[in-house]
């Protein structure tokens, strides 16, 4: 291309695919032509054609990746938010658009939304701030080959910028608001215009969300537990667990609420690994089932914690639990009386956390009038079915009538404990693990929604089996 | 009876003269004709082949004006069918598709109108060779011809020539009279 034309000089700009020139060419116009006498190579010139690297220093870099069907993707490019980068096939580091089927891609969608994440499923799905597309791309892999990607619409319900999580059924993902998460699931039916919907699984959890879910995680059952958690932490630090199960539309939540400020969680087959901070000490730690203690870290016998100098902690060694014990300002922590062995390899430190369990009082199942929800209910006994335990405190809760004079709702107003230790126990071994059944009389008086919890306040084991309650009007 | 004899063989190879003669000439007209229906017949080719080249010209320039136009229709269809892809048109992939198109129709239509039009340019040459070669049949028959004619007429001057040298022997036998006689 001509960028400047002198006396007896002309400056030309060398685009992609032309070659250069030799002093045996002719420059030739439309009404004379020159021999070209002297050739100057000069810097790149100015020029209104030219290509530019999608990713740089000076553009930006993608912000989400993915790989499927042998291709590896990019897209939120900073400098094209609306486009998808796919490599050829097989080959990850070549990125150069060809027009034949393994060569690689670079796609725009149209409507200018800017797309957050790619999902590779039996198609891709795109989410976006505009809504959330499907690229079908079938078995024979003919809908992702240049000419080929269609971005058919699911929904024009936004996503946010969270990277969706994977389960077995779908994806769930967080709304533009990030007020919900939702899963976008198939329909099951061969051959539909509509072969994929998103339903909102936290329709009736949304008060656990305090804060704006910045993470979603899933463990797929191949971990500790068998079963298919869901894990989202909010902006305000909290965490939020769900327990998806499939082929149902809805995820059991309950909130996690330690010590800890929770920043993000992230999957990896079973491995759930979380990015936390405790007293303002950053900390990446890992599911595991086998400790009971949050930001548990052996002490391997060196009577030192420099990581937990923050605070006290609670030391455990197996399911003996060792209380509480201070770390002075080097780290160091100080026995509960002189002397205290804390020699043993196996003792861990961490922070104890107290799980909480309170079911709620079903209520009679509607048909024959039995004054279904019209008549205060007492709960006469609670029977709680335990295994592996070493022990717990079972409390009855304050549900009745608010007043200036009367306990807070859901106030402790008397309890039972359970101990670790019965009466002619080797209390210089660990804690038996007891498989027991316990009943308890439940609160006093009459309510509409009597309440009572059970606190695994002491940190060690304990598996809930089964609870039974009686109530009557 | 041998001096009767001679007037009459000397008026038949007078005809045998004249005879030969004509023939001669008549064959310069059969070279001149040849030539002609020679010339006629490459002059017919020559226009056929010259017809032939205008109707490639014509079939190159429509083979273009097609094949433009099918490109025309391939790229409205990739650019239709990206679009219900819901694809922007601005889409890098999109282009290169579009030019790979471009490319792969630009080829064949080189190939095509150019093997149209150098067929064009070949039966224009055989035109002209055609045309040249009527040229020379009429020039080699009207060559033919002189010569036959010239050929007829030495060999009436030298059946001529003969004749009266025959006709000299006749007057001396008459002169001489036949022993016979």
């Amino acid at each position: 291309m001509v960028v400047a034309v002198g006396v007896g000089t002309v400056t030309v700009q060398v685009l992609e695919g032309q070659g250069g020139f030799s002093t045996s060419d002719v420059l030739s116009g439309p009404t004379s032509s020159a021999a070209i006498t002297l050739i100057t190579n000069v810097g790149p010139q100015a020029c209104a054609v030219w290509d530019e690297q999608l990713i740089s220093a000076a553009r930006g870099w993608p912000s989400s990746c993915f790989t499927d069907r042998g291709r590896l993707g990019f897209c939120d490019l900073a400098s094209a938010v609306d486009a998808v980068m796919w490599s050829a096939t097989d080959l990850p580091y070549f990125f150069s658009v060809g027009p034949n089927a393994s060569d690689a891609m670079v796609e725009v969608l149209a409507g200018k939304p800017h797309i957050f994440h790619i999902g590779p499923w039996f198609d891709e799905f795109v989410f976006t701030s505009k809504g959330i597309w499907y690229i079908p791309v079938g078995s024979a892999n003919t809908g992702l080959a240049p000419g080929t990607v269609q971005f058919i619409p699911v929904t024009n319900e936004a996503a946010s910028q969270v990277k969706p999580a994977f389960t077995s059924e779908g994806f769930l993902y967080v709304n533009a608001g990030r007020s919900r998460v939702n899963v976008l699931i198939g329909t099951g039916t061969a051959y539909s215009t509509r072969p994929y919907v998103v339903k909102d699984v936290t329709q009736f959890h949304k008060h656990l969300f305090t804060g704006t879910p910045k993470a979603i995680a899933i463990s797929t059952g191949d971990g500790q537990a068998p079963e298919r958690y869901v894990y989202v932490t909010d902006a305000d630090g909290t965490l939020v667990v769900g327990r998806y199960q499939p082929g149902k539309d809805w995820i059991g939540w309950v909130p996690w609420r330690g010590g800890a400020v929770y920043s993000c969680v992230s999957a990896l087959f079973g491995n759930i690994i979380l990015t936390t901070s405790y007293g303002g000490v950053g900390v990446v730690e890992q599911l595991d089932d086998t400790v009971y203690l949050d930001c548990a870290q052996p002490l391997a016998g060196a009577y030192s914690a420099p990581w937990l100098a923050i605070a006290s902690v609670t030391l455990m060694d197996g399911v003996n639990n060792l209380g509480l014990h201070q770390i002075d300002a080097h780290g160091n922590v100080v026995p509960i009386y002189p002397g205290e062995d804390l020699s043993s390899p196996t003792i861990v430190a961490g922070f104890a956390y107290t799980p909480t369990f309170e079911p709620f009082l079903p209520n009679a199942e509607a048909g024959t009038d039995q004054k279904q929800r019209t008549r205060r209910r007492r709960i006469d006994r609670v029977l709680v079915s335990v295994s592996n335990s070493t022990g717990f405190l079972w409390a009855r809760l304050y549900a009745g009538r608010q007043g200036a004079q009367l306990p807070a709702p859901g106030s402790i107003i008397g309890y039972r404990r359970i101990t670790a230790y019965n009466v002619g126990d080797d209390q210089t071994q660990p804690p038996p693990l007891r498989e027991e059944k316990y009943s308890f009389r439940g609160p006093l008086g009459h309510t509409y929604d009597p309440r009572w919890a059970l606190y695994k306040d002491t940190s060690g084991p304990l598996r809930i089996l089964e609870i039974g309650q009686e109530a009557s009007t | 009876m041998g001096a009767a004899a001679a007037p009459v063989a000397a008026v038949s190879s007078l005809a045998s003269l004249g005879l030969s003669f004509a023939g001669g000439m008549d064959k310069a007209t059969a070279d001149i004709m040849k030539g002609e229906a020679v010339n006629a017949q490459d002059q017919y080719q020559a226009d056929q082949a010259e017809e032939a080249a205008r109707f490639g010209r014509l079939q190159a320039g429509l083979t273009d004006v097609t094949m433009r136009e099918n490109l025309t229709k391939t790229i409205s269809s990739i650019d239709a069918m990206r679009a219900a892809g819901n694809v922007d048109p601005s889409s890098p992939t999109t282009a290169t598709i579009e030019d790979w198109n471009r490319m792969l129709s630009d080829r064949q239509r080189t190939a095509a109108v150019v093997t149209a039009r150098s067929q064009a340019a070949m039966e224009d040459a055989s035109a002209a060779y055609l045309r040249q070669a009527g040229q020379f049949a009429m020039t080699t028959a009207g060559m033919s011809a002189s010569a036959d004619k010239m050929a007829a007429y030495a060999g009436l001057l030298g059946g001529i020539g003969k004749m009266a040298g025959g006709m000299g022997g006749f007057g001396g036998g008459v002169g001489a009279g036949d022993p016979s006689g």
